[in-house]
């Protein structure tokens, strides 16, 4: 209660203080107005107040009055005439513009207090009018302070001028000028016709472009003598010429027309495929590969049916050229040979690779084995050393065993070895085996002129030598029989060098053991080969034919089995004549020949079986047709195996 | 240098092989007339008279220009090889690769 009353006591006594220090103040301020020159202040105040007035008048009274008379306190007072009047000073002088309301305004909120009011915020006019309702007022005080000018710069208005900017710049119109409506138009309707011109003219120039390019097109150009004469010696242009006249040969060479119409009257009739009887479809000869050679070597390619290979011995009048030489002949292709491989020495025997297409093998006079590859030049790319690794006698057997993954080389040469290579590694072979007989007269080597292997066969295999035997010979040993040749056993009937040995082919399991042997006794014998599985006897012993083909006229070079049919075979002799032979219809004849006018070396059956390709002593390549006559009938094979059966085979 | 007379010998026999090759190839039956143009419509060597070579030439590079434009757009990795016009009475053939092309005009006819 007491602390009550005394903290009421001191409050009322601060009051009375604070009003009686108000009213001192009030009458010091009332003393100094009256005392207009008591200090320069002062009259500068003065100065600027007289002058305001003067320049202001009414306007600037008005909000001053409600300023000193609406405040409550004296201090305030001032300080919001003071303040009052610098914002009126601003707004007065700033009239025009809109400068002085954002300063006054921004400086308002933080020192009025907001006991002031609505006072601020108004504008000059709605103080004016406030101010007249308090009717007389007194002179406000000025007073200097000091203020922080702030000069913000006018916000730049960014104003287009939506025209159109023509090129030549013309006369722009004023953004104050006002278009009428016609002149738009005029101008839109100006403008647009102006680009059509410049379209126009754009288009016609292109026409006019294109039309000089066409003439310059339709201009007959023409070469001069120098530009002619170096294309003409380019390799390029050789090989241009080179690569796309085989192409057109091929193409040329077809004979159906077939834009033939049928309906109008033919002129001539068309020849009948096939037919009874062999003859000649096609032969090949080139001077470059031919001339003065003779066939060595026939094979038919598996992947290309239309290739040949033949291989051709040495060229005795041109003694320059390459001694051996070896041709791929294409049946499409008639005029001459689609590759053509040399050697260094005559090429004997040749063949295609069977599991690979680009390469192919050959075996020549001087014991090499030559590998040329069709991608490559002439030049044989793998060859064999003339080392004592290899060979050193002409090979006169060739013959790829295996299947595509493990397959190997087997070749033969007339002193005996048979070695065996693979066929990327030509520089030494795999193994060798020197097939001696012990019991020959002179030496005990065997001269071996050819080989074959029974189907399936991979390790036995049999061989016919110049003396008129053929003997078995293993490449291992084997439970029974031991490697190199089975001496005992022998295949005794020819008495001149066998020429050639061909077993039946893989057409029935039933005959694969059959094959045929050929020599310059002028017969042709038939054996049986004996189970490479039986023990070899000890004793020697004379295994007889199962038949003789003696109707020969000379040396019988080549017989071959025909690849389809079971009891067919062709033979090739000296005096040029190939012949069929069907062992089903006639044991002693032959079916059909053909004279081909000269002595024929080898043939070779294509893989159908409906062709054969003969090769002759004047290096012509002759194909000839064999037609329906080596087409199987069913019951070929079971007639053939009577057939043999009766032969006591 | 032997090396450059073996160059004058091996262009002259390519030149030899060139002549072969063309003599070759029109004395096959049914062959009217061989050219080699370049790819430019110029003619390089032809077997029949000049300017109806130089027709040939000028048209048919033309022909080639445009069907080697044909190929290429309609499969983008394929590209022209060989051209055949089969006419009533005749056929003419174009062989070409990047820079020449050859041209045989033959009237088929059965054997």
């Amino acid at each position: 209660m007491d602390h009550r009353k005394e903290e009421l006591e001191k409050k009322r006594a601060k009051l009375a203080e604070l009003r009686r220090q108000r009213e001192e103040r009030k009458r010091v301020t009332m003393q100094t107005h009256d005392q207009p020159t008591a200090t320069g202040s002062k009259t500068n105040s003065q100065d600027i107040d007289d002058l305001v007035d003067s320049l202001v008048g009414d306007r600037v009274r008005a909000p001053a009055s409600p300023l000193s008379t609406g405040t409550g306190t004296p201090g305030m007072s001032r300080e919001a005439s003071g303040i009052g009047r610098d914002r009126s000073i601003s707004a007065a002088t700033s009239a025009g513009t809109q400068l002085g309301s954002p300063v006054a305004r921004a400086m308002t909120p933080g020192t009025l207090p907001s006991a002031v009011g609505g006072v601020p915020s108004g504008s000059t006019p709605a103080a004016g009018s406030g101010g007249n309702a308090f009717g007389s007022r007194t002179l406000p005080e000025f007073k200097t302070c000091d203020f922080v000018i702030f000069d913000f710069p006018p916000k730049e208005k960014v104003v287009y001028n939506k025209e159109v900017q023509t090129a030549d710049g013309g006369s722009m119109p004023d953004a104050s000028s006002l278009l009428t409506e016609e002149e738009i138009e005029r101008r839109v309707r100006e403008l647009r016709e102006g680009d059509e011109r410049a379209r126009a003219a754009k288009e016609e120039d292109r026409t006019r472009r294109e039309a000089e390019a066409k003439a310059r097109e339709s201009e007959i150009k023409r070469l001069t003598d120098e530009q002619r004469a170096s294309i003409l010696e380019s390799s390029d242009f050789a090989a241009f010429v080179d690569q796309t006249s085989r192409v057109m040969e091929r193409a040329l060479d077809e004979d159906y027309d077939f834009m033939v119409d049928y309906t109008l009257a033919a002129t001539h009739e068309a020849e009948e495929a096939g037919g009874e009887k062999m003859k000649l479809a096609l032969s090949f000869h080139d001077d470059k590969v031919s001339r003065n050679r003779s066939v060595m070597d026939l094979a038919w390619s598996n992947r290309f049916p239309e290739l040949v290979v033949a291989a051709y011995n040495r060229n005795p009048m041109a003694p320059n050229e390459p001694d051996g030489m070896v041709a791929v002949w294409n049946t499409h292709l008639r005029e001459r040979p689609e590759f053509v491989f040399h050697a260094p020495s005559d090429v004997l025997r040749v063949s295609f690779s069977d599991f690979n297409p680009n390469i192919v093998v050959g075996g020549a006079y001087s014991g090499q084995i030559l590998l040329w590859d069709t991608r490559a030049k002439a030049q044989p790319v793998l060859k064999t050393p003339l080392t004592a690794g290899g060979h050193t006698h002409p090979i006169y057997s060739l013959k790829v065993v295996g299947s595509t993954n493990a397959h190997q080389l087997i070749s033969a040469s007339t002193d005996g070895l048979v070695c065996s290579w693979q066929l990327d590694m030509l520089a030494q072979p795999q193994e060798t085996i020197e097939l001696a007989h012990p019991a020959h007269l002179h030496t005990d080597e065997v001269s071996v002129t050819c080989m074959d292997f029974a189907d399936n066969e991979t390790t036995a295999f049999i061989v016919g030598t110049a003396e008129g035997a053929a003997y078995q010979a293993n490449r291992y040993d084997r439970a029974g029989s031991k490697a190199g040749l089975n001496g005992f056993d022998t295949y005794r009937a020819h008495t001149a060098p066998i020429n050639s040995l061909s077993f039946h082919p893989p057409i029935a399991s039933d005959f694969a053991d059959l094959f045929l042997t050929t020599s310059s006794d002028w017969t042709t014998r038939l054996w049986r080969a004996r189970p490479a599985a039986k023990p070899a006897s000890t004793m020697p012993s004379d295994i007889r034919p199962l038949h003789v083909f003696d109707a020969f006229e000379d040396y019988v070079f080549d017989a071959r089995w025909s690849p389809v049919h079971p009891s067919v075979f062709a033979s090739a002799d000296g005096t040029g004549r190939l012949a069929l032979w069907n062992l089903n219809q006639d044991m002693e004849l032959p079916v059909q020949w053909v004279n081909s006018g000269r002595a024929l070396n080898k043939l070779a059956w294509d893989r159908p079986g409906r062709r054969i390709a003969a090769g002759g002593a004047d290096g012509v390549v002759s194909i000839y047709d064999v037609g329906d006559l080596s087409v199987p009938r069913p019951e070929d094979h079971a007639q053939f195996a009577r057939t043999i059966g009766e032969l006591g085979g | 240098m032997s090396s450059s007379t073996n160059d004058v010998a091996s262009t002259a026999a390519q030149q030899i092989d060139i002549d072969e090759t063309i003599n070759r190839l029109s004395s096959k039956k049914g062959v009217e007339c061989v050219t080699i143009l370049t790819k430019d419509g110029r003619v390089i060597r032809t077997t029949a008279t000049a300017e109806h070579s130089e027709l040939q030439g000028k048209l048919l590079s033309k022909l080639v220009r445009d069907a080697a434009d044909i190929v290429k757009e309609l499969e983008s990795d394929d590209e022209l090889s060989f051209l055949r016009i089969r006419t009533k009475r005749h056929e003419i053939m174009l062989a070409l690769d990047h820079n020449y092309l050859l041209v045989i005009v033959q009237s088929p006819q059965k054997e």
